[in-house]
């Protein structure tokens, strides 16, 4: 029963309004709360933006740096806030290679989106290790119009006992959030994410090679989803809406559609009338 | 929250009717199944839920067939007579409706309210050919209403898109109230827009704008001319501005959240992210 409540669950989140994702994934562990786990594990959440006191930086929040109640932040201290006592670490050299994919992945979302901030969190498993990648880009308001970005790419990597290759599984979700309040449309609320998976080998000749393999991964999925983000949120939902309703009288429209029929068909006749 | 922590029935009820009332246009069924799955309660679904079918019903404007009308009415707030039933104006009938089903039956003969009927029709009229006039698949009714001294008069549109097939769906709602009085009046209304697109994601948009005009009235069938122009103008002016917004969306909001590529135009080189990171490894250890 609770398989089917749990894919249930997921169906109910692909189709209530995102724009109310806490309060419903909250109501949602209220109503089933044997769910609970599962659920947070599995439904992305906007991030959420944390401060480390002492290194003076953000970090952010999501399921995967969570332990019980407390959240970890990395790469600025390694410690869980609030304090946790038995809270899961990486292993010293997962660690070291945190830090380093924390430095590289800064350096690669001031690259693309100039502002916002990054996180990279890793694991270990028993062939590899895991990790997630977390940027938050919020937008300035200009034109009157709050936009925010959201990556959360979940990279799982399989070790080849040669250690010269590896295997990487990248699922990504990249939320999207634009909302305007203006006197000449109303409020538009127009927001979402869309989640792609990719996978590649790559050969690791040193522990960095993963950075660079992780980087290239995630660089082309971003792109990727980029575009399609493009294509969805503005072509093809506008689409539908101007499919809903026409500016343009529709009696209009059969007129015209009959003149160029009726144009088509002279044009035919007189072509037919001057072939030999 | 530990499993013995169970909310109470009334607070179960209350997420599952929430949840219900934001189904998306188009997927009432796999909400209310998937709701059903998760209450695991179809006594409690019954007695306590119920009633969130039918506000979701009235509040989306939904669409209905009448077997003995050609043409189809809507279910809505203003046509409800209680009982489960509702009225079509336009064909001077009564209908109980089943809202799990979306089906009329039990069709009976209604009589209009004499006071306001002329009005009602003139609207209607105007009101319906603008209709065809903009929306391929649209539906449309007229309420009216009279009190001591003025009448009221609801004009609804509904359209929509259904295509589950290709992930997506989509509604229109107008819901125009005109309340006059003497030569004078107020025109009110309510646009709402809403598109859901779920192939691997879930994107939806949602909108709505509030809109006031006055009127003057004076016959029947000017004062509905007149109505309809406001009405035309209004909703027109709508599109509008949402496809200006789109356009300011992708040109100036996304493009600022996020470039297509680093202002190198090339791809990052991560070899050389790292060797900076290794040079600075080696300079510590020295």
């Amino acid at each position: 029963m609770t398989e089917e409540q749990l894919n249930r669950a997921l169906d109910l989140m692909r189709r209530l309004p995102p724009q109310q994702i806490e309060k419903n994934l909250s109501d949602l562990i209220d109503l089933v709360p044997e769910l609970c786990e599962d659920l947070l594990s599995s439904v992305d959440q906007p991030l959420k933006i944390a401060r480390d006191k002492k290194e003076g930086k953000d970090y952010l929040l999501c399921d995967y740096n969570r332990d019980g109640d407390s959240y970890r932040y990395s790469p600025w201290s390694n410690t869980y806030e609030p304090p946790l006592e038995d809270g899961t670490l990486p292993t010293d050299r997962l660690r070291r290679l945190e830090v380093e994919a924390n430095a590289a992945f800064d350096q690669y979302r001031q690259m693309y989106f100039e502002g916002g901030v990054s996180s990279v969190y890793l694991w270990d498993l028993d062939h590899g290790f895991a990790g997630v990648i977390l940027i938050k880009r919020a937008g300035d308001g200009a034109r009157n119009i709050k936009g925010c970005w959201d990556s959360i790419h979940v990279i799982e990597v399989q070790e080849k006992s040669t250690g010269r290759s590896a295997h990487y599984k990248l699922t990504s979700t990249v939320m999207l959030w634009l909302q305007t309040s203006r006197p000449g449309s109303g409020t538009m609320n127009l927001g979402g994410s869309l989640t792609r998976q990719m996978e590649q080998d790559g050969t690791v000749s040193e522990p960095s090679s993963h950075i660079v393999n992780m980087g290239r991964l995630v660089e082309d999925m971003e792109n990727k989803i980029r575009h399609t983000l493009n294509e969805i949120y503005f072509g093809k939902t506008k689409d539908i809406v101007n499919g809903l309703r026409s500016i343009q009288p529709l009696a209009d429209q059969k007129q015209k559609q009959a003149f160029c029929e009726d144009l088509a068909n002279a044009l035919q006749k007189r072509q037919g009338k001057s072939d030999p | 929250m530990a499993p013995d922590d169970q909310i109470s029935d009334q607070e179960k009820v209350r997420i599952a009717s929430d949840f219900i009332r934001h189904a998306p246009p188009g997927e009432f069924n796999e909400v209310f199944t998937d709701v059903r799955v998760l209450l695991n309660n179809d006594t409690l679904l019954k007695e306590g839920v119920a009633g969130a079918f039918a506000l979701y019903n009235k509040d989306q404007l939904t669409p209905v067939k009448l077997p003995t009308s050609s043409i189809p009415s809507l279910v809505t707030e203003h046509n409800d007579i209680g009982g489960g039933r509702f009225f079509d104006p336009r064909s001077k009938q009564s209908f109980k409706y089943d809202h799990l089903r979306k089906e009329a039956s039990d069709l009976q003969a209604w009589e209009s309210d004499s006071a306001v009927e002329s009005w009602r029709e003139a609207l209607e009229s105007q009101f319906t050919e603008y209709t065809a006039n903009h929306y391929k698949h649209g539906v449309c009714a007229v309420f009216g209403q009279s009190r001591n001294d003025s009448i009221s008069l609801v004009a609804c549109i509904e359209d929509h898109q259904f295509q589950p097939k290709n992930y997506w769906n989509g509604r229109w709602r107008s819901q125009w109230c005109a309340t006059i009085s003497g030569g004078t009046g107020e025109l009110q209304g309510t646009l709402r827009v809403q598109v859901h697109y779920y192939e691997d994601g879930n994107v939806q948009l949602v909108c709505s704008k509030n809109v006031k005009h006055s009127l003057t009235s004076s016959s029947e069938l000017e004062t509905a001319k007149e109505m309809v122009r406001l009405i035309e103008e209004s909703e027109s002016e709508y599109q509008l501005a949402i496809n200006e917004n789109y356009q300011t969306m992708s040109d100036t909001t996304f493009k600022a959240l996020r470039r297509q590529l680093p202002i190198t135009r090339s791809k990052v080189d991560w070899e050389k992210i790292i060797s900076y990171k290794i040079g600075k490894e080696i300079n510590k250890t020295q």
